[in-house]
């Protein structure tokens, strides 16, 4: 897993680096409720330099979705 | 990139940040660090409206920590403003704001079938506007009735696109009409509120880019209405708002002359040969800039110049000059020489008997800004930018420069701190202090603090550092309870003498004036009417007032030092009060009983009582 999305999961967040694993479920992890999930989608999209489509944001539930997520944009050239 | 966790901005080195760099992660963790180290707030700042406020609170804490002002945040469950608000017993009421940010997205006021109906032309703009009046008016009262807080009420983004396209501007029905309607009906209904303020979102928005600071998708996911770039602006501006609401002002402008007044070096081009005005572009960049300063004197503040030139020259300069905005009598203090900029400032602090912790001084030269950083790091220092098409708001930045409300004692400024220059002459002619107050034949004229002299009132005791006695800034709320209530008083003081008015220049809050135990709350005077006994005049006045028209037995007073407020360390032992209690910070409780009683000499000064506040006496 890249470790600044690791890094920025965790801050974001408040919870420790070690806590964030791949399959980390949203649902299941207390601060990363719907504001908190919206306050990721945002930092990372400055961070990495990309722009996710509403239903994308909706449908992550992981820490490995939001990556494939950003790489799929990436890939693509940004947005 | 990330920045690494060693260097992040933390509260031990924010005074020094840019708070336009910080990032919603950095401003996330250092909104955590104020929470958790719990310190008092200054700013207890409560939103409420029909939208999701996260993340923007923790800006505004950020912003404002770089300014040097803790707060505290509580947010109104989504869209129960009005609930929140009349319930006595809410969470609202327990957080106790000082400021309530107030913030109405349009769409769920005005639906989007109504809009239709605009457009088809079947309900005016008219109507529209006053139900979102209805809406908001009703709200922001109700803000006004039942809290303290100073409401800042956020006017309507106005819309990115238009419905009708490039025909907007031919229809009665477009959305030009309806938001430049709306926009001002709303400035309106507010203007002369002393404690309402809008805060310009329309403007922000256009500023930033409308389309960009709105993000869809987080609207329509969860009612979040701002593009996370577009927070730090709002931000800012709601710091400004808050900052000149609590005192945090900045009353004198100092300017450097060659290169930053105008360009090109004085000795070097002369008179006519430094560039101001059109005819080249470097003129036309400090013609704007002159222009600029020139409205910040509309505002209140006093302008001053610290430069390093001849005398002569400079006076010469404003007499050929006259095609400069800015004329010689718009300076009302003037320290033209050859010695460091920094002394230069510290005379001008003195000569306007004003702290250096409310100066701006703006110059070109990196090394004369570095050392008066270094001797008088209080001084905000601004440094001219390299290219001149920048300099016209290069003041745009500095928050001490805004003003909540403009009052006409504002307007008056420069021309009162001249008047206090003729003063100091005058005084010079005369052997005797007294001799020269008799001279300046004062008079005073006290009444009771009205909703017309409330935002002065508020101004005085938000601005005021030397007189200050016991520190506390009264807000406008409390001010307003003490004009509705019987019990206790705010009394204004106006002063005039044979140069001219001095204008609304003290206030005192006598608690329990029945009695039998009054006690002064605070005293506070403008520090342009110092030096002449008026406290002692309007001492006696508050002695008269207690003992012998309302009976009291006793009046207490209490004292707070600050590092600023020196002069008033012993002014009631000077009025005959004796001290019943001494705190370890060097704060003093004083006691004046009625058999004590005695007024002290001060026969210069005449005072008058308003007709208003004699008969409220009598009631």
């Amino acid at each position: 897993m890249d470790e600044q999305l690791r890094t920025l999961i965790a801050d974001v967040l408040g919870i420790d680096a070690q806590e964030v694993h791949p399959g980390m479920q949203r649902s299941q992890t207390g601060t990363w409720d719907s504001l908190g999930h919206l306050r990721l989608i945002t930092a990372l999209e400055r961070h990495f330099g990309v722009a996710l489509r509403m239903e994308e944001i909706e449908r992550i539930q992981t820490p490995a979705e939001l990556q494939e997520a950003i790489e799929r944009h990436r890939g693509a050239g940004g947005v | 990139m990330h920045t690494a966790s060693s260097s992040a901005p933390n509260l031990a080195n924010v005074r020094e940040l840019d708070p336009f760099s910080l990032d919603s992660v950095q401003v996330r963790r250092l909104s955590r660090e104020i929470r958790a180290r719990g310190a008092t707030a200054e700013a207890r700042i409560a939103y409420a409206g029909n939208v999701v406020f996260e993340p923007l609170p923790e800006f505004v804490e950020a912003h404002l920590a770089c300014h040097g002002v803790i707060a505290t945040t509580y947010i109104a469950p989504f869209d129960q403003t009005v609930q929140e608000l009349l319930d006595p017993d809410s969470a609202l009421h327990r957080f106790s704001p000082n400021f309530l940010v107030l913030h109405f997205e349009l769409d769920a006021i005005l639906p989007g079938p109504r809009q239709r109906d605009i457009e088809d032309g079947r309900e005016s703009i008219g109507t529209a506007v006053s139900d979102v009046l209805g809406t908001i008016t009703p709200a922001t009262q109700a803000a006004l009735r039942t809290t303290s807080a100073t409401v800042l009420l956020t006017n309507f983004a106005g819309p990115d696109c238009y419905d009708l396209g490039i025909a907007d501007s031919r229809s009665d029905s477009g959305q030009q009409e309806l938001f430049a309607q709306l926009n001002l009906t709303l400035a309106r209904e507010f203007r002369n509120e002393a404690r309402v303020q809008v805060v310009d979102a329309c403007r922000l928005t256009a500023y930033y880019g409308r389309g960009r600071a709105r993000d869809r998708r987080l609207y329509y996911l969860a009612k979040m209405p701002w593009h996370e770039g577009f927070l730090p602006i709002l931000a800012d501006e709601i710091c400004r708002h808050i900052g000149a609401t609590l005192g945090r002002i900045r009353k004198c402008l100092a300017l450097d002359l060659d290169n930053t007044l105008w360009g090109g070096v004085l000795a070097e081009e002369g008179p006519l040969g430094i560039l101001v005005g059109p005819g080249d572009p470097v003129g036309e960049a400090h013609f704007d800039l002159q222009r600029r300063i020139l409205a910040l004197r509309r505002r209140g503040i006093v302008l001053a110049a610290c430069s390093k030139n001849d005398p002569a020259d400079v006076e010469e300069v404003f007499r050929i000059r006259t095609d400069m905005p800015l004329r010689r009598d718009d300076f009302v203090c003037m320290q033209i020489g050859w010695d460091l900029k920094y002394c230069g400032l510290q005379r001008i602090a003195e000569t306007l008997n004003i702290g250096t912790d409310t100066l701006v001084f703006l110059d070109d030269n990196p090394a004369e800004i570095e050392l008066v950083r270094q001797f008088l790091p209080e001084v905000e220092c601004v440094l001219v930018p390299k290219d001149p098409a920048a300099r016209p708001t290069c003041l745009d930045g500095v928050h001490g420069l805004d003003r909540p409300v403009i009052t006409a004692e504002d307007s008056l400024k420069t021309l009162q701190y001249q008047k206090n220059t003729a003063r100091e002459s005058a005084r010079r002619e005369f052997p005797s202090l007294q001799g020269y107050l008799r001279s300046l034949r004062t008079r005073l004229t006290i009444e009771t603090v009205s909703p017309a002299t409330l935002p002065r009132a508020q101004q005085l005791f938000a601005k005021t550092n030397q007189f200050n006695v016991s520190m506390h800034r009264y807000s406008p709320g409390e001010l307003e309870q003490f004009a509705s209530g019987d019990r206790d008083r705010a009394l204004i003081i106006r002063a005039a003498d044979r140069f001219g008015e001095l204008g609304w220049i003290g206030v005192l809050v006598l608690l329990q004036a029945r009695g039998p135990h009054a006690r002064i709350g605070n005293f506070v005077l403008s520090c342009r009417a110092m030096g002449r006994e008026i406290e002692t005049a309007v001492m006696n006045y508050v002695k008269r007032l207690c003992f012998d028209r309302f009976g009291c037995a006793s009046l207490v007073a209490d004292y707070v030092p600050t590092a600023r407020n020196v002069p008033v360390r012993e002014l009631y032992e000077r009025q005959g009060f004796a001290v019943i209690e001494t705190g370890e910070d060097g704060s003093k409780r004083y006691l004046l009983e009625r058999a004590s009683m005695r007024p002290c000499p001060c026969d210069w000064i005449a005072l008058e009582e308003a007709a208003e506040w004699t008969s409220s006496c009598a009631r």
